[in-house]
């Protein structure tokens, strides 16, 4: 099936997609994330309250036989948190972009997802690495 | 991937030490485009390895301190590993090495090293997912292996089928975990060259081992090879599945230092 990149969310190198709403971002992991992993099986994500920092982990996915640490776009404190993917992480294979989202973090600032790609050069950068 | 492979053969260690440096040097990778390491490497007493998400239940973890057994937690994905007379197998590579690094496509580019060692040693090995026929590896082997990891994620890994093992006819031999960070994957196996049912019972229960379906290498060869012999032919397999030297090389001191700070948060608990 063919992948997915939503237009309209932003896109970090590590493979996180950021949804914006003033300063609430939602993120999830992108369609190729979720490929590149396979069926997932557990999910560890933090709690609310804790602060996350842009660029540095703040959970970790378990398919069959791997692990991968999932990692922040944005710095702020997260706000909401994905319950439903505790008893269902497949819930991201199936839905990455919708039911399948990881957390809510309030930013500090809008301005903490300059930098991030929009979907059209995100793209672009999977293909430079042979990846797509 | 660079010019060579940095080969490391390290001296048996503690469970701790052991576990830290494959994520030191996983750690290191993921910062910045590294070389590729194959690592080889023993055990200086049994000790168990958990999987980042295993979850050990306490009778275990009684039995595992009652007769001596040290109790590490792993980075990687996985249930729980019993390393004891056996040949364990790191490689850390950059995701640039494959265009596509799902997990498992470096599952086959790793364990392509591994089956040829093997066959070195006149063991006629194979990969579970390799060669399908569907290329997202749905196929009724891998599917039921998937649901049995899936129901038995806690339990003693080579007691459940995974696509990622390397297998000897229908008998487990090979079982193998994946940590990924950011630029870099680090997969981890034991070969194991013979099994002490004794203490697989002592630790798991007698069911262990009824009907079991995983064997070692002593039991297929029909006498026990030595360390040497398989880590000779391992480095000869890693070597052909990368086409590349390995060059005998040492850990950074960044490497070092990182490993001494992790190794730590490896322990749950040390028996001496």
């Amino acid at each position: 099936m063919e992948l997915r990149f939503p237009d309209g969310l932003l896109y970090s190198p590590t493979h996180e997609w950021v949804r914006v709403e003033g300063n609430f971002a939602t993120i999830g992991i992108t369609d190729f994330a979720q490929r590149e992993m396979g069926e997932l099986t557990y999910i560890e994500l933090p709690d609310v309250g804790d602060h996350v920092e842009a660029g540095q982990p703040f959970g970790v996915m378990d398919s069959v036989k791997a692990s991968e640490e999932l990692y922040s776009p944005v710095s702020g404190t997260v706000v909401k948190v994905n319950n439903q993917l505790v008893d269902n992480p497949g819930l991201v294979n199936q839905d990455p972009y919708g039911d399948g989202w990881l957390i809510v973090v309030e930013m500090p600032s809008p301005d903490e997802v300059r930098g991030l790609l929009t979907a059209q050069s995100y793209v672009e950068m999977l293909r430079r690495e042979g990846r797509l | 991937m660079g010019e060579f492979v940095r080969l490391l053969i390290d001296e048996p260690a503690d469970g701790a030490w052991n576990i830290a440096v494959d994520e030191a040097i996983l750690r290191a990778a993921s910062v910045r485009w590294g070389i590729t390491t194959v690592r080889l490497y023993m055990w200086c007493r049994p000790t168990i390895s958990a999987g980042y998400f295993t979850r050990l239940d306490e009778e275990l973890l009684n039995r595992c301190k009652r007769d001596g057994i040290d109790v590490v937690r792993r980075l990687s994905g996985g249930g729980i590993v019993l390393h004891d007379d056996e040949v364990t197998y790191s490689v850390v590579f950059p995701k640039s090495l494959i265009g596509e690094c799902s997990v498992l496509a470096a599952y086959r580019l790793i364990s392509k090293g591994v089956v040829i060692g093997l066959r070195r040693l006149g063991i006629e090995a194979r990969l579970v997912c390799d060669g399908l026929v569907s290329a997202d590896g749905q196929d009724d082997e891998v599917r039921a292996c998937k649901e049995s990891h899936k129901r038995l994620s806690d339990q003693f890994c080579y007691a459940v089928r995974s696509p990622t093992d390397i297998v000897v006819g229908s008998m487990k031999l090979v079982g193998s975990a994946q940590a990924r960070c950011k630029g870099a994957i680090l997969q981890h196996g034991s070969v194991p060259l013979r099994w002490d049912e004794e203490m697989l019972c002592r630790l798991f229960g007698n069911g262990i081992i009824e009907g079991r379906a995983f064997t070692s290498l002593e039991e297929l060869l029909l006498n026990k090879p030595s360390v040497d012999e398989v880590v000779e032919a391992l480095c000869i397999g890693f070597e052909k599945a990368f086409a590349q030297r390995l060059q005998v090389g040492m850990l950074s001191e960044e490497e070092i230092n990182l490993a001494i700070k992790l190794m730590e948060r490896k322990w749950i608990f040390r028996c001496e």
